[in-house]
């Protein structure tokens, strides 16, 4: 059962198979005049994708395409020589060549070689034609279309048609070409001033480069101006065009729907009649024009479809990014645009656009509106903002998904200029920045003083920030805590600056770490980030003892002498807030056998608040001999090293030799 | 019947899968192709043989068109038509034709009583009727009346004009 139901079902797949291939089978074949639209002959999305092909491909496709034309000998094969019979009689092609004055060799499209014609004038630029040597200078065919697709946003693949569809021969693919096929190959300023309105060709454009970059630039061109009040040839909309020069042909109405189109009836004014589009490889009537036609036809039959999926969907302006500044900082707001139009006459789907970004790999997409319509020749503006919130670079781009093309940010929507831009980058400054790193005042502190540590960040962003807490954080030499005064919902204001300022005492002498913290949900040392590597962002700082000897022992005189009154002095301060009374202060001294000749004892120092104690003190020594003399304390115990000195240079010791 | 409901779904899966093939290889659907070609398969070998007369008669008609030729370009029918159209938003538009020109410079005078203005623009080329690429003239610029549209044209060295007299309301 289950299996005659599987073979079943594999039998109806199969049919459906087959049966929607065959329906689509006619769609599959050769354009035919049921396939022609006159005013769709080809999307501008196609006709300006200038990178279609590069020179290689161009000139594989040259190599390609010579010998496939008319009575070509071999595909692919130049007849240099013309050693093939002549399709036109009078024996070989080199011997009819020579008697209507082109004799061999011959130079295929393929091989051919001229110096550029920069600017219009007389005169045909040197080539490589006839065998002679390539000229200093000179660039390939390929070369030559590629230069000018590039410059002037075209698609190679139009040139090439355009070269086949305009020259004689045509050049893409004969074989045997005479040397006058290239003169005027792309009909460029060939006026229809001739006689019975045939081309009449103006010589300051005769060459082939010149034919080449013409033609392109007359297309661009012909694309960029359409839109101006003075156009008065083909542009999107309703135009009447003429079936053959010969106005007694007639003319229709054709509604054309792209740029590009309106290019090619501008470039070729005559649309197919009836009997040309039904003859589509041959010829029609007497009233027959084939330009346009054999555009669109060689164009299926070398690259496929001349219209692309949503080819009407266009970009009507490049991505602008509005920023408060030209290097915005952290928190500001970015907002970037680019509006996107509906070339056509009925409402279509966009799909999806946004505006995405990207930092470090990181996405950082602005927005996204997926679904997006635009009614017929409408626009729509897409336009996102985004609040930064990290620094660094910031790649901006518009973003597009569709479902046949999936993610087409890089095409999609479809830019016919070619000039409009889709990606930005701009660098995010740091904000806010410590831009004045921990300090403390003093600098070298003692226990019991207070002590003042400031830092100040800086806010360069065109918005207000409330960084959260804020403390200059300390630890003293056993890691214990230390910190400052916490600051909570430290707002910064916009471009404007914040000082941290907070005050503190010691009770600890030795090496205590200070460092800058912020709490915002999570404790962190290293933000606010610093301006600059020299920003101090960690201070270790050695506190001192209170009170400290901060002149050493100095005698007056110097070097006195015995019986001479000597007095001596010192300095203790006290940095502390309160006065301190450190008991019995001296400055002793020992003579020549170790005696006692101590200078007067002083009891009960007290010295101020924030103040200091000078201890001086006058005796007379009266014997010679070597002394010394020492700062010496009483609290209980007698001790040489208190008050500890302030520094090194303090000198607590003083040897006096009598 | 386990076995057979797992071959059953094997079954389908590849039968879809059949399916989803030949509808991409036929394109009835496009799964990855960017555009959607209207002709995937090239003319047929008549078709090829027709173009190749045609272009092979092309040539010829080319090559002795040449012969005939002896060298000379026949001189050009050059015209000059001069049209304007006063615009809404307080513009004159000023439209030229210029068949037989291919190449060239526009200098355009206009003058109402004393006042006058300029401007000029290159020669667009089109096989039907070249053009000078947009004059488009505020009529503040001379104000409102009869203006006097003077065009000059310059090709290969001689210049050509042409005026005609505009009432701007």
């Amino acid at each position: 059962m289950f299996k005659r139901t599987l073979l079943a079902t594999i039998a109806c797949l199969f049919v459906l198979s087959l049966g929607a291939a065959s329906y689509h089978k006619d769609k599959v074949s050769a354009v035919t005049a049921s396939d022609w639209k006159a005013g769709r002959i080809i999307d501008d999305v196609i006709f300006t994708d200038k990178n279609a092909l590069n020179v290689d491909q161009i000139q594989a496709f040259l190599n390609s395409k010579v010998g496939t034309g008319s009575y070509g000998r071999i595909a692919g094969q130049c007849d240099v020589n013309g050693v093939a019979t002549s399709e036109y009689g009078g024996g070989t092609r080199a011997q009819y060549g020579a008697s209507r004055g082109n004799p061999a060799p011959f130079t295929c499209l393929k091989d051919y070689y001229e110096v550029p014609k920069i600017n219009p004038g007389p005169g045909v630029p040197a080539s490589n034609y006839g065998g002679v040597a390539i000229p200093a200078g000179a660039r390939s065919a390929a070369q030559l279309i590629w230069d000018a697709a590039q410059r002037y946003n075209i698609n190679p693949k139009v040139l090439l048609v355009t070269i086949q569809k305009e020259s004689a021969g045509p050049l893409t693919t004969d074989d045997w070409p005479f040397r006058s096929q290239y003169t005027y190959a792309m009909g460029a300023h060939c006026p229809d001033s001739g006689p019975g309105g045939s081309a009449n060709c103006d010589p300051d454009y005769a060459g082939f480069s010149i034919q080449i970059s013409e033609s392109a630039a007359l297309l661009r061109w012909y694309l960029d101006n359409m839109s101006q009040p003075w156009w008065s040839y083909k542009k999107p909309g309703n135009n009447s065009i003429l079936y053959n020069p010969n106005t007694g042909c007639g003319s229709s109405n054709v509604n054309i729907e792209t740029m590009a189109t309106a290019a090619l009836y501008t470039y070729t004014p005559y649309q197919p009649n009836q009997p040309a589009l039904d003859n589509m490889y041959g010829l029609g009537d007497g009233c027959s024009a084939y330009g346009n036609r054999n555009f669109w036809r060689i164009y299926n039959d070398w690259f496929g479809s001349t219209t692309a999926i949503n080819g009407n969907i266009q970009l009507s302006t490049g991505l602008v990014l509005t920023s408060p500044s030209t290097t915005p900082s952290v928190n500001d707001v970015l907002s970037a645009s680019y509006e996107i139009k509906n070339t056509s006459s009925f409402d279509d789907y966009v799909g999806g656009v946004g505006v995405c970004a990207r930092m470090n790999g990181q996405n950082y997409d602005f927005g996204f509106t997926d679904h997006q319509y635009i009614p017929a020749n409408g626009k729509v503006t897409v336009t996102f903002q985004k609040r930064i919130d990290v620094a660094g670079t910031l790649f901006i781009f518009a973003c597009s998904y569709h479902p046949m093309l999936g993610w087409a940010s890089t095409y999609y929507p479809y830019d016919p200029t070619g000039n409009l831009s889709r990606q930005t980058t701009i660098q995010v400054q740091d904000s806010p920045l410590v831009t004045s790193g921990v300090s403390l005042s003093p600098a070298n502190p003692a226990i019991g003083q207070e002590v003042t540590a400031t830092t100040t960040l800086r806010n360069t962003s065109v918005n207000a920030i409330n960084i959260g807490s804020l403390v200059i954080a300390g630890r003293d030499p056993s890691g214990q805590n230390t910190d400052f005064g916490i600051v909570n919902d430290v707002n910064i204001p916009a471009g404007g600056t914040y000082s941290y300022s907070q005050k503190r005492t010691f009770a600890k002498t030795g090496n205590y770490s200070f460092f800058i913290a912020n709490w915002n949900g999570v404790w962190t040392r290293d933000y606010p980030h610093s301006l600059n590597a020299s920003i101090i962002r960690q201070l270790s700082v050695a506190m001192l003892d209170n009170p400290l000897v901060s002149a050493g022992i100095t005698l007056s005189p110097t070097t006195p002498v015995i019986n001479q009154p000597v007095t001596a002095t010192m300095t203790i301060r006290n940095v502390s807030a309160t006065p301190v009374n450190i008991g019995s202060m001296v400055i002793a001294a020992r003579g020549p056998s170790g005696q006692n000749t101590d200078f007067a004892i002083v009891n009960d120092v007290i010295i101020p608040a924030n103040g200091t104690y000078t201890y001086s003190k006058s005796q007379t020594f009266t014997a010679a001999g070597n002394y010394t003399l020492f700062i010496a304390n009483w609290n209980g115990v007698w001790s040489k090293d208190y008050p500890k000195s302030l520094d090194s240079t303090v000198l607590r010791q003083l040897n006096l030799t009598l | 019947m386990k076995n057979k409901k797992v071959l059953f779904i094997i079954g389908a899966i590849i039968g879809l899968a059949v399916l989803a093939l030949i509808l991409e290889k036929t394109h009835v659907i496009n799964l990855y192709h960017k555009n959607m070609p209207v002709a995937s398969q090239g003319p047929t070998a008549e078709q090829k043989q027709q173009e190749s007369q045609v272009n092979s008669d092309t040539k010829k008609q080319f090559i002795d068109a040449q012969s005939d030729d002896t060298n000379s370009t026949p001189a050009p029918n050059k015209s000059i038509e001069l049209t304007a159209q006063q615009e809404t938003n307080n513009t004159v538009t000023v439209f030229t034709k210029l068949p037989g020109y291919s190449s060239g410079t526009c200098a355009l005078t206009v003058a109402n009583g004393t006042k006058t203005t300029t401007q000029s623009a290159n020669v667009v080329f089109q096989p039907e009727y070249s053009s000078c690429a947009g004059f488009s003239v505020p009529i503040d610029s001379v104000g409102k009346g009869v203006w006097t549209i003077k065009l000059a044209v310059t090709s290969n060295g001689a210049i050509e004009s042409k005026a005609i007299s505009y009432e701007v309301k």
